[in-house]
């Protein structure tokens, strides 16, 4: 059965035809994000999104034009939104929040600041200060990346709040 | 089949079923909401012409075909005049959103019907 006829047929409903395309593409797709792709272990979700973007756009794809050029822009597309959202200035920041946050409060005002904080909060702070990157601290903490950079800035924000009279 | 194949399909038929389920719910409360409206509107207009007595001028029916032919244009006139005209204009739109939306479910049924097969079939074997 070629492109076409596959394409026709999902259009008409028959979605199961769409295992056809993925299991056609999947290994070209996913040996092409793994080249580009640093971090390994988001390769699996770009080629995931690649193909769910596809199988969204096939109602308005012209069943003429072949799969795989498409698949591949669209793929691209992923990666330039991936390369986007991780932009590696996360390190900087951190390092240079902690020390804004810790260098200018006296040594030993720090400890007592600090002992006002809710245990995770604490701990975050100490752990940004130490150098640790959030990815770390959510992992050493259990908790989900976001949450983690929510609990820093509440930290953060308090620190703050305590220290100035 | 490799488990990375297996967890797109599986993400792709997560996908297709939330929408289709979303997509029926709304059609779903669509046509009841515009059919019960058609269907009270239809209801209130027939109240308002039995009310005025707008159905007698159809008497002329059971007439000669002479008298129809002179009659038949001012008691269509006289019928319309007494027709409550808002509520008929919606009406009519109501019946032909209506009248529309079933061709189209009905020229899309191969494919509605396609597409739940294939979801069922899905499901059942996960």
């Amino acid at each position: 059965m070629d492109e076409k006829e596959i394409i026709q047929k999902i259009k008409n409903g028959e979605i199961e035809y769409f295992s056809h395309i993925v299991k056609a593409y999947t290994s070209r797709i996913h040996g092409y994000v793994f080249k580009k792709l640093f971090e390994k272990a988001d390769v699996d979700d770009i080629v995931q999104n690649a193909f769910l973007k596809l199988y969204k756009s096939l109602p308005s794809f012209d069943e003429r034009r072949p799969i795989l050029p498409y698949l591949f822009e669209i793929t691209k597309n992923e990666l330039k939104m991936y390369y986007r959202s991780h932009k590696t200035t996360d390190a900087l920041d951190e390092r240079i929040a902690a020390k804004e946050d810790l260098s200018l409060i006296e040594e030993g005002d720090i400890h007592d600041l600090l002992n006002q904080l809710p245990d995770e909060q604490k701990k975050a702070l100490v752990w940004t200060s130490e150098g640790y990157s959030y990815e770390e601290i959510a992992k050493k903490l259990g908790r989900p990346l976001n949450t983690v950079r929510t609990i820093i800035h509440r930290g953060r924000l308090t620190v703050k709040k305590l220290h100035t009279p | 089949m490799t488990k990375l194949e297996d967890r797109i399909l599986k993400k792709v038929y997560v996908f297709e079923t939330k929408r289709t389920l979303i997509e029926s719910i709304v059609k779903i409360i669509f046509y009841v909401f515009l059919a019960g409206f058609v269907i009270l509107a239809g209801q209130a207009i027939y109240e308002i012409l039995m009310e005025e007595g707008a159905f007698d001028v159809f008497q002329i029916v059971g007439e000669d075909i002479e008298i129809i032919r002179m009659f038949a244009g001012d008691a269509l006139y006289t019928f319309y005049q007494e027709l409550p005209k808002e509520l008929s204009l919606l009406f009519l739109i109501g019946v032909i959103i209506l009248s529309v939306s079933m061709v189209i479910v009905i020229k899309h049924f191969g494919a509605i019907k396609n597409k739940m097969k294939a979801l069922i079939h899905f499901w059942k074997t996960l």
